[in-house]
């Protein structure tokens, strides 16, 4: 205990010392280092950062984000390729696989038959947009989303894509982007987290989401990703314990607040703070949440409109429905997570189902969204990790084939906020392999996904261990060409 | 320093001085030889040391009689300086005679030069003498110092531009996309930026000016600088797209040099005929200049422009709670947008006190709060709200005939609230600004909203979704709420829909249910041996759902202790001994936790499970419940034998021996139990066999290898 009071001692002076050594010339000349408007006046301009404001006027406030985990094939779902129909069962021309690295799982194979898709497509709604016949209800709505076919990655593996997508980094231990979102915009109900997060999964073959997807890496903890359960707790640990009501319940947080605050005051350690804030969040969430986990209220229009599975605990359209629920109560980041995606083999029938899974629930998001007039402030982001190869994984045959692992090109869309609607953007190549037109990069996607928040990627920064990081890490620009 | 090198460093100033007046005099007549040239460029570099040498001599010069400086190294810093500033001297006047130096500027540089130079060698000579006092001492320092600050001054101007230093400084407005003007916002900063350094007033290198449309016209020494329309025969596009090593390339190596979009700028420019007054709007949407544009400059946001003043930032936090949350729309924005939550934390009064904030008040959501009616007229002073959202209010279509004079208010959400035709459409009349109004979930009826949509063509009426039963959907089959399936005597059965009004239908009988004769589930069931629910939810308006069937199964009784005597699988050992009585279990599909953790398997060797009772039992069957998945060469035991004994030292004896049916051909995969029936025999101890299949049959893809064999539970009665 003493060796403590001792440090504390020792931390305080240095403390002291090096706030009274910047005083004087040097701490103008330092803080117009750090603050370049310092000796510039009043201005107007949206440099610097303030953490909870968005930097200039948003269009979306919040988002929906329905992760397809696994990766689903472009090329049964929005990319179109006529070309693989003629080539079918040809080899890959090595001119377009070029040096690219595969994945272990195809590397060794002796040969890459061109797979057409087996869902037929057609053009929907009056923007034409190319869907292919196992979505159904999507392509009812494609004239509220943005296709973008023109995506691309640097992983090419499931944990290191999905990873890099939802933290612009490979490696993980980074903050993931709800919990950007949380500190970049701070909450808009102080009842509900900000950053909650939603897992279901089809019975395509899965793999695995791991809570560092959600994580608040360096940030302060309040931002970090609460996952909300199917089951009869669905935010664990906020139930009052049998015997507590709600005036105890509160009188001891107020007693435990003073003591935080003492000890606050002798230590100064922010955390402390983010930890009354927290239990403070936890009292008022054991309204919130039962309020909003109560799906038993729902119209049987919205029943229809999501299908029945939205009153199934725990499935992608409860999950949908849900999102919509938190969303509208001003939740900034609902995080859903359907895996089952990843169909190396059987593919025709895995990903039907999988399909059949989301598709009328992701639509009924947006209509539902749309006709309580919120679509216009939410932003809506569907799709996967990866793409998946043109030529067959495994053995193809007219019944059934596999797709590997394609970072080189995949399909994914967006809605709402901001996003300019009923869009194709970026082009693939005949074969669907690479990018020929106007390629987004994952920092660039979520460059763009910040700025239709207010947020400029380049400054929505945090200092940590002596680096200033960003979401989109030193790279990535705004995709203006889909902006509303 | 010594007398010697004293004595030198004199003459060595005289040199120069006469060296300078010989260039000033002649200067104009000279031609410089290009090794000469070189030299001369040295003299931005040399600059600094007689800077910093002078700069030491007013110092000591200044404080000398005070202090009484009589040391000898004064005089050395004396007399180097002045060398240093001649031969400063003389490099400038070199450089002067490159063609592009011109101007007042320059001779001011020049001029305050000399005199500079002039001054420290004379008085290097002077200031011993005896008329030289404290007072001259003074004089001449602050003389020198102007005499430095000037010359600095000037030849700072002339290197960099008389705003090099402020530049960054001076804040540039943002220039809105629709005021933009394609020569002076787009073309005239590059080359304010990369040109205009060297082909200015005071340099005009080539004698080529960059600084206005005139001398831009003029081009220089070479001819014009470019062709109207024909970037391709342009002097300038040829000169900045040289490679960079080449003599002729521009911008010189060394200086800042220009960007790719620079280049395609310069040449769309001049492909365009270089107009000089043409607005970036007037140029074709699909112009290549025009779509760069698009992505320079901001295009300003109507919606987000505002005039009113900010409030009060302690205003805001007086009102901020955890139900009622006050954010700033963005960063240096006056607007606010205000939330409420929690339908019992809201009181009209919380709306009436956001009075004192009603001109910043730009997006209001209350949605499912208890506003009523009255409470819109509070609402109504809201002068610059643009978007309203009173779903799931108390109001009625009524009552927004008080909104009708917010003359900003831009999009309104009235979903689920008492709407009717007549109202809504007399109140509509007077919104002459709205832009989108949402009506779902209202008592508007599809022709009421077709009618709203036909009368309001400048309001987007979004009715939303309705079903008109047109195309049904599909049930999901009904749920079970038992946590197992496994009994000991008796089990309730707990079937369940989501789905309000489903009925639920069902048979024990192994007969597929349907939605005419098959038992209704009433909510009461029970049941005491194996039973095979198979069951189906039917509702009006719906497509009856896919069958479901739940095997209830009876375990009366359950060792007290359990062994698995051989290994198990490496990657199939469930909960090992643990997993036979656990009443969990499995299913298909290797995604599935329950394939994973409740499957217990063998391929290698037998299934041997070892049991043993305190009390003896009375057993009448054992049964192995098992998944069959012939495609993926899971099969049901070759045989399953029982051995028993009733006293610890007794050797087992062989009960009883089940061969179950190997199929025949691929089938479905199936989930069922292997039942080996004893009869009636009381033991105390037990040894279950089971043999996975050795050899998979001829029929089978994978025949000849040796199949798996899957067991989740173990039921005993």
């Amino acid at each position: 205990m003493e060796k403590e009071i001792l440090e504390h001692g020792l931390n305080f002076n240095r403390r002291r010392f090096l706030s009274t050594m910047s005083l004087g010339l040097g701490s103008v000349a330092l803080g117009s280092l750090m603050i370049p408007n310092l000796l510039n006046g009043g201005d107007r301009d949206d440099s610097g950062f303030t953490p909870g404001i968005p930097h200039f006027a948003p269009k979306a406030k919040r988002v929906i984000y329905l992760f397809q985990n696994g990766a689903p094939s472009q090329l049964e779902t929005f990319d179109f390729k006529p070309k693989l129909c003629e080539m079918y069962g040809m080899d890959l021309p090595a001119s377009v696989r070029g040096e690219q690295r595969l994945t272990g799982m195809t590397a060794n194979q002796a040969s890459f038959p061109l797979a057409a898709s087996f869902a037929n497509f057609q053009k929907y709604g009056k923007s034409g947009t190319f869907v292919s016949d196992i979505l159904p209800y999507t392509s009812k709505i494609v004239d509220d989303i943005c296709v973008i076919k023109s995506m691309y990655t640097e992983a090419i593996n499931h944990d290191p894509a999905l990873t890099f997508l939802q933290t612009g980094s490979q490696q993980g231990n980074r903050p993931s982007m709800g919990a950007w979102l949380s500190y970049g915009l701070g909450n808009e109900n102080k009842n509900l987290p900000d950053f909650t997060v939603l897992l279901s999964r089809g019975i395509g073959n899965g793999q695995g989401v791991y809570s560092k997807l959600w994580s608040n890496g360096f940030l302060d903890s309040i931002h970090q990703g609460v996952q909300f359960s199917k089951g009869e707790d669905p935010v664990l640990y906020i139930k009052d314990p049998a015997g507590m009501g709600r005036k105890e319940r509160r009188e001891m947080l107020d007693n435990l607040a003073t003591l935080n605050q003492m000890s606050y005051e002798e230590f100064g350690d922010p955390e402390i703070t983010a930890k009354v804030k927290q239990y403070e969040m936890a009292y008022r969430m054991q309204t919130a949440v039962p309020e909003v986990m109560d799906l038993s209220k729902e119209s049987d229009d919205i029943v229809k409109l999501y299908g029945p599975d939205c009153l199934v605990p725990g499935t992608f359209a409860a999950n949908c429905l849900l999102a919509r629920k938190l969303s509208e109560n001003g939740v900034r980041f609902v995080q859903l997570y359907h895996q089952g995606w990843d169909q190396h083999g059987n593919l025709p029938f895995e990903i039907k189902s999988q399909a059949k899974d989301v598709d009328q629930a992701s639509a009924a998001l947006i209509t539902d969204l749309k006709q309580r007039g919120l679509l216009d402030e939410t932003l809506v982001i569907w799709g996967g990790e990866f793409g998946r190869t043109s030529y067959s994984q495994g053995k193809l045959t007219p019944e059934n084939y596999g797709r590997d692992h394609h970072p080189r090109c995949f399909s994914i869309w967006m809605a709402g906020g901001g996003i300019k609607p009923g869009i194709s953007y970026g082009e693939t190549d005949e074969l669907g392999y690479n990018i020929v037109k106007n390629p987004v990069h994952v920092h660039d996607f979520q460059a763009t996904v910040l700025h239709t928040l207010g947020l400029n990627h380049k400054k929505l920064i945090f200092k940590h261990l002596g680096r200033r990081y960003r979401l989109t890490d030193i790279s990535g620009k705004v995709v203006h060409d889909i902006l509303s | 320093m010594n007398k010697k090198w004293r004595g030198l460093t004199e003459q060595f100033v005289i040199i120069c001085g006469i060296f300078s007046v010989f260039l000033i005099v002649f200067g104009e007549a000279l031609v410089i030889p290009s090794f000469i040239q070189s030299i001369g460029r040295i003299h931005p570099l040399l600059l600094h040391f007689p800077i910093v040498l002078v700069c030491g001599i007013i110092v000591t010069e200044f404080v000398r009689f005070k202090n009484k400086l009589s040391a000898p190294w004064i005089e050395d810093l004396w007399i180097v300086a002045s060398a240093f500033t001649g031969i400063t001297l003389i490099l400038g006047l070199l450089l002067a005679q490159e063609p592009g130096y011109t101007g007042d500027l320059l001779s001011w540089h020049k001029w305050s030069a000399i005199a500079l130079f002039t001054l420290i060698s004379a008085f290097y000579w002077l200031r011993n003498t005896r008329f030289y006092t404290h007072l001259s001492a003074k004089i001449l320092s602050l003389t020198l110092a102007i005499s430095l600050i000037l010359t600095g001054h000037f030849g700072a101007n002339l290197t960099h531009g008389a705003s090099y230093v402020w530049e960054p400084m001076q804040k540039a407005q943002p220039i809105k996309y629709e005021d933009a003007l394609v020569f002076k916002d787009m073309v005239q900063p590059i080359l304010h930026a990369k040109c205009e350094g060297c082909h200015n007033l005071e340099k005009m290198k080539a004698q080529l000016l960059m600084i206005d449309e005139k001398s831009l016209l003029k081009g220089g020494k070479s001819g014009p600088l470019f062709i109207h329309g024909r970037p391709d025969s342009s002097r300038l596009i040829e000169r900045i797209n040289l490679l960079a090593d080449d003599k002729e390339h521009m911008p010189p190596i060394g200086q800042p040099q220009l960007s790719d979009q620079d280049k395609i700028i310069l040449a769309l420019w001049i492909k365009g005929n270089a107009t000089f007054t043409k607005k970036v709007m007037q140029l074709p949407p699909s112009d290549s200049l025009n779509l760069i544009a698009q992505k320079i400059f901001s295009i300003i946001d109507e919606e987000a422009q505002f005039d009113f003043p900010a409030a009060d930032q302690k205003v805001i936090d007086t009102f901020s709670d955890a139900y009622r949350t006050i954010s700033p729309w963005a960063k240096n924005s006056p607007a606010l947008r205000i939330n409420f939550f929690q339908k019992n934390a809201f009181r009209s009064n919380k709306l009436i006190e956001l009075k004192e904030l009603k001109k910043q008040i730009v997006f209001l959501s209350l949605a499912k709060m208890p506003v009523k009616d009255a409470d819109l007229s509070t609402i109504a002073n809201f002068e610059n709200l643009q978007r309203l959202d009173l779903n799931y209010t108390d109001i009625t279509s009524k009552g927004l005939n008080v909104l009708q004079n917010l003359s900003q208010l831009k999009s309104l959400s009235v979903s689920g609230t008492q709407m009717d035709y007549a109202s809504l459409s007399a109140s509509l009349k007077g919104f002459k600004f709205l832009k989108s109004l949402y009506v779902w979930d209202t008592p508007l009826s599809p022709q009421d909203i077709q009618l709203l949509t036909q009368n309001f063509k400048k309001i987007q009426i979004v009715g939303g979704f309705k079903d008109d039963g047109k195309s049904p959907l599909k049930l999901n089959p009904p749920q079970l709420n038992n946590p197992t399936t496994i009994f000991d005597l008796q089990a309730e059965i707990k079937l369940f829909h989501p789905i309000k009004g489903v009925e639920i239908r069902y048979t024990t009988d192994g007969t597929e249910p349907d939605s005419l004769n098959s038992a209704v589930f009433n909510g009461k069931m029970s049941i005491s041996k194996n039973t095979k629910i198979r069951t189906k939810a039917f509702k009006t308006g719906w497509i009856g759902s896919d069958e479901i069937i739940f095997d209830f199964y009876a375990c009366k009784i359950r060792p007290d202790s359990i062994a698995v005597l051989l290994p198990l699988n490496r990657v199939h050992q469930a909960q090992a001994e643990k997993s036979y009585f656990d009443r969990l279990l499995g299913t298909f599909g290797a995604n599935s936790p329950a394939w994973a953790n409740y499957w217990t398997g063998v391929r290698n060797n037998n299934l041997e499970i070892y049991m043993s009772f305190k009390e003896p039992k009375a057993i009448s069957t054992i049964s192995l419940r098992i998944m069959e998945e012939l495609a993926t060469g899971i099969f049901p035991p070759e045989s399953v034998e029982i051995w028993g004994r009733n006293s610890p030292t007794a050797p087992f004896k062989l009960v009883q021996k089940t061969k179950p049916i190997i199929p025949k051909e691929i089938r479905t995969h199936l989930l069922y139990t292997v039942d080996v029936p004893i009869k009636s025999k009381v033991f105390n101890e037990l040894k279950l066999i089971a043999k996975p299949v050795e050899e998979i049959p001829e029929w089978h893809n994978s025949k000849g290898k040796k199949a798996l064999l899957l067991v989740d539970e173990i039921l005993i009665n």
